[in-house]
C-alpha cells in the first residue's frame, strides 16, 4: 500500500511537470502578450513597458524563462501575479477553499443523488418510473453546465427572489451576523450554484450506477441471495449496491476532473471567487504566473482525487485489497 | 401421506424475440419427505429451469409460468403466493445450491456475513447468534477451520470449499427440501466424490428431500432412491433409480446409459447420443425423441406418446411400451 502511493506520488510529480511544460509552451504560443493592451496606453512610454518587460524577465529567451520558473517551482516559489500585484501562491490560497467548497457540495449532490437514483432505476429497470428517470437524466446529462446555472439563477435568484444572484456571503450583512449566521448565509450563498454543477454530475452518475447494477443483478450471487430467501431490500442494498459501487468509484476519480473544469463555468455564472474564476481572469489578463500556478494545483488535484479513488477501490473490493 | 413437493403440469417458457419458447413442458413430478429424486438430462433439456421455477427465482420477464401449472409444497400452491409470502419458503421449505460455486457467493462480502444474513433472514436472532450459527453450519458442511473460513472473501477459498459454503449458506434456513443443481460439474473429479458423499450425509442427517439434477447418470447411481429423465422439456421416464437405470424404460435412458461408462461397462460404448439436441424453438412433432431414435417408426412422429404406467411410480412417455416386439438388442 505504501510503495504504491509512493509510487503514485512520483507519477503525479511527473505529471504536473508535464503540464507546467504544456501550458506554458501554449501560453507563449497564444497570440497576445501582458503588455499588449499597455502598449496602446497614451499614458505609459515604450520605454517604461520595455522596463516592466525586463522586470519580469520576460526580455530572456523562452527556455531561460522556463527554466528559471520550474527552478522556483521546485522551491515552492509560484512567481507574483502580473495582473494582482501579489504572490500568486497567496492568491491561490484565496480562491482554493471557495472552489474546494464548491467541488465538495457538488461531489456530495452528485454521487448521494445519482447512486440513490440510479440504484432505484436499476432494481426497477424496465418500469415506468425507470423510464421517466431515464428521461429526465438524459436530459439533465446533456444540459451545458453554464446554461444550467443560468436559468436556475433567472428562475430562484430573478423571479422567486428566493437565493442571491451571486457571491460567497452577502456583502452588506455578512460582518453583522452570529456565527450560526455567518455559516446560513454561505449555505445560502452555495446552494445554486452547488445544484448546478451536482446536479449535471448527479445525472452522469445516476446513469452510470443504473448500468453498473443492471450488470450485478444479472450475476449468479444475487439469484443465490435471492434463493436464499433474503428480501429484495436486503439483496438491493447489501448485495447489487455493493457490488455495483466498485465501478463507481472508478468514475469518481474521472468526476474530479470534470468537476474542475465545471466549476470554471459555474464560478462565473454565479461570480463565485474560486479557482476557476481566479483562472478565467488569469488567462484573459495573459497573467503567466497566475495561469501556470492554477494549472498546476489543479493538476495536482486531478492526480489526488484519482489516487484517492483508486485507495477507495482497494477499501472497497477484497480482491485487489492484499495485493502489493 | 402427501408429498412434500408436488409439481402439476409445470410449463415454463421464455419470451425471445423468435417468439415465445416452452422449455419445461407440462412437467409433473411428487417428492416425499427425506427422499432423494435425481433428475437426469442432456444440456438444454431444461432441468435448471424448472430447477428455479420451483422458487420462481426466474426474472419473469423474459420467462413466463403458465397459469395451468401448480407446485405444491406442503399442500401449499407456491405460484398463488405474493412475493413477501414466496421469500419465507425460499431458503427455509426449498433451498438451492448451484452449479458454479464462485458466482453464487457475493465476492465482496466474508462468506461468514453471507451465511449469517440468511440465518437472519430466516429467525430471530441477533447479529452474534446467527455469525456463531455461520460457524456452525461451516464446520457442519467439513470445513476445518470454520471460525478463520468465516473471516474469509469467496476469492480466499479453493473451488471445493466455496462450494461447501455454498451449501452451508443453503442450510442457513433448515430447509426441507434441497434443490441441487449439477452441484459438481464445475469441480475436478476427487471433488466431486467428496461434495456428492457431503449432499448424501447431510441428507441423512437433517432428514431433507434432495432434488439432485444432472446430466451424470452415475452421480445418480451413488445417491438417488428414484430417477427421473428429462429430454426437450418433457419428463420421458421415471422410477425407482434400481428399475430404471437397470431395465430403462425409455430408448433415451438407453442411450444415457450407454454413453457412460462408469455404469456400462459391456457393450459398446458411445461417447455420446448422435444426434443434435432440438431447439426449443421447434419442438419435433410426435416424439421429440424421434429423430435421434434408434426404434422410431411412423407414428413416433406423428402422435405424442403419453405418461405409460407399468407398476406404481414407474412411466414411460414412449410407444415401445404398447409395442415391446420392436425393441430388439
Ligand atoms: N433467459 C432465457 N431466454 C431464452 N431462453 C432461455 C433462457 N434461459 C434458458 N433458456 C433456454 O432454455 C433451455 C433450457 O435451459 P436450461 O438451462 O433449463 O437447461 P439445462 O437442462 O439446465 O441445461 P444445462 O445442463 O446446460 O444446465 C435452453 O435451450 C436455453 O437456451
Ligand atoms: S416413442 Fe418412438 S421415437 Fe419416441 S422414444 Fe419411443 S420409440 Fe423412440
Ligand atoms: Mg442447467
Amino acid at each position: 500500500m505504501i510503495a504504491f502511493v509512493t509510487r503514485r506520488l512520483a507519477q503525479a510529480l511527473l505529471i504536473a511537470l508535464g503540464v507546467v511544460t504544456l501550458t506554458f509552451i501554449l501560453l507563449h504560443a497564444a497570440p497576445g502578450d501582458p503588455f499588449a493592451a499597455a502598449a496602446e496606453s497614451p499614458y505609459l512610454s515604450p520605454q517604461a513597458i520595455e522596463q516592466a518587460r525586463r522586470n519580469y524577465g520576460l526580455d530572456r529567451p523562452l527556455w531561460v524563462q522556463y527554466l528559471r520558473y520550474v527552478g522556483n517551482l521546485a522551491r515552492g516559489d509560484m512567481g507574483v501575479s502580473f495582473s494582482l500585484h501579489r504572490p500568486v501562491s497567496e492568491a491561490l490560497l484565496d480562491a482554493l477553499p471557495n472552489t474546494l467548497l464548491l467541488a465538495a457540495a457538488a461531489l456530495i449532490l452528485d454521487f448521494g443523488l445519482g447512486i440513490t437514483v440510479g440504484t432505484l432505476q436499476g432494481m426497477r429497470a424496465g418500469t415506468r418510473l425507470d423510464r421517466t428517470l431515464s428521461i429526465v437524466t438524459l436530459a439533465l446529462f446533456s444540459t451545458p453546465v453554464f446554461w444550467l446555472g443560468l436559468m436556475l439563477l433567472l428562475v430562484f435568484s430573478q423571479t422567486l427572489g428566493l437565493f442571491p444572484v451571486g457571491g460567497v456571503t452577502d456583502p452588506v450583512l455578512y460582518p453583522s451576523l452570529s456565527p450560526l449566521g455567518k455559516l446560513l448565509d454561505r449555505l445560502w450563498h452555495l446552494c445554486l450554484p452547488a445544484w448546478t454543477l451536482g446536479l449535471v454530475g448527479a445525472a452522469g452518475t445516476a446513469r452510470y450506477q443504473r448500468a453498473a447494477i443492471l450488470e450485478v443483478v444479472r450475476q449468479d450471487f444475487i439469484r443465490a441471495a435471492r434463493a436464499r430467501g433474503l428480501s429484495e431490500r436486503a439483496v438491493a442494498m447489501r448485495h447489487a449496491l455493493r457490488n455495483a459501487l466498485l465501478p463507481t468509484i472508478t468514475l469518481f476519480g474521472l468526476t474530479f476532473p470534470v468537476l474542475l473544469s465545471g466549476a470554471v463555468l459555474v464560478e462565473t455564472v454565479f461570480s463565485w471567487p474560486g479557482m476557476g474564476k481566479l483562472t478565467v481572469d488569469a488567462v484573459l489578463r495573459r497573467d503567466y504566473p497566475l495561469v501556470l500556478g492554477a494549472t498546476v494545483l489543479a493538476a495536482l488535484m486531478v492526480v489526488l482525487g484519482n489516487l484517492l479513488a483508486d485507495l477507495a477501490y482497494r477499501v472497497a473490493d477484497p480482491r485487489t485489497r492484499e495485493e502489493r | 401421506m402427501n408429498p412434500l413437493l408436488s409439481v402439476r403440469e409445470l410449463t415454463v417458457g421464455f419470451e425471445t424475440p423468435k417468439g415465445p419458447v416452452r422449455v419445461v413442458d407440462g412437467v409433473s413430478l411428487e417428492l416425499a419427505e427425506g427422499e432423494t429424486l435425481g433428475l437426469v438430462g442432456e444440456s438444454g433439456s431444461g432441468k435448471s429451469t424448472l430447477a428455479l421455477s420451483l422458487g420462481r427465482l426466474l426474472d419473469e420477464p423474459p420467462a413466463f409460468i403458465d397459469p395451468g401449472s401448480r407446485i405444491e409444497y406442503a399442500g401449499v400452491n407456491l405460484l398463488a403466493l405474493d412475493p413477501e409470502r414466496l421469500r419465507t419458503y425460499r431458503g427455509k421449505a426449498i433451498a438451492w445450491i448451484f452449479q458454479d460455486p464462485a458466482s453464487s457467493l457475493d465476492p465482496v462480502i466474508k462468506v461468514g456475513h453471507q451465511i449469517a444474513e440468511a440465518v437472519c433472514a430466516h429467525s430471530d436472532v441477533g447479529r452474534k447468534a446467527a455469525w456463531n450459527r455461520a460457524v456452525e453450519l461451516l464446520a457442519l458442511v467439513g470445513l476445518n477451520d470454520p471460525r478463520d473460513a468465516a473471516h474469509c472473501y469467496p476469492h480466499q477459498l479453493s473451488g471445493g470449499m466455496r462450494q461447501r459454503v455454498a451449501i452451508a449458506a443453503a442450510l442457513a434456513g433448515e430447509p426441507k427440501l434441497l434443490v441441487a443443481d449439477e452441484p459438481t460439474t464445475a469441480l475436478d473429479v476427487t471433488l466431486q466424490a467428496q461434495i456428492l458423499a457431503l449432499l448424501g450425509d447431510l441428507r441423512e442427517r437433517l432428514g431433507m428431500a434432495l432434488l439432485l439434477i444432472t446430466h451424470d447418470l452415475g452421480v445418480v447411481a451413488d445417491i438417488a432412491d428414484r430417477v427421473a429423465v428429462m429430454y426437450a422439456g418433457r419428463l420421458v421416464e421415471e422410477g425407482g433409480k434400481e428399475q430404471v437405470l437397470k431395465q430403462p424404460a425409455h430408448p433415451y435412458t438407453e442411450a444415457l446409459l450407454r454413453a457412460t461408462p462408469r455404469l456400462h461397462r459391456t457393450g459398446p460404448r458411445l461417447p455420446a447420443i448422435p444426434g443434435a439436441a432440438p431447439d426449443p424453438t421447434s419442438w419435433p412433432s410426435g416424439c421429440r425423441f424421434h429423430p435421434r431414435c434408434r426404434y422410431a417408426w411412423d407414428r413416433c412422429s406423428s402422435e405424442e406418446p403419453s405418461q405409460l404406467s407399468g407398476e406404481t411410480g414407474r412411466w414411460v412417455r414412449c410407444w415401445l411400451a404398447t409395442e415391446p416386439q420392436r425393441r430388439r438388442g
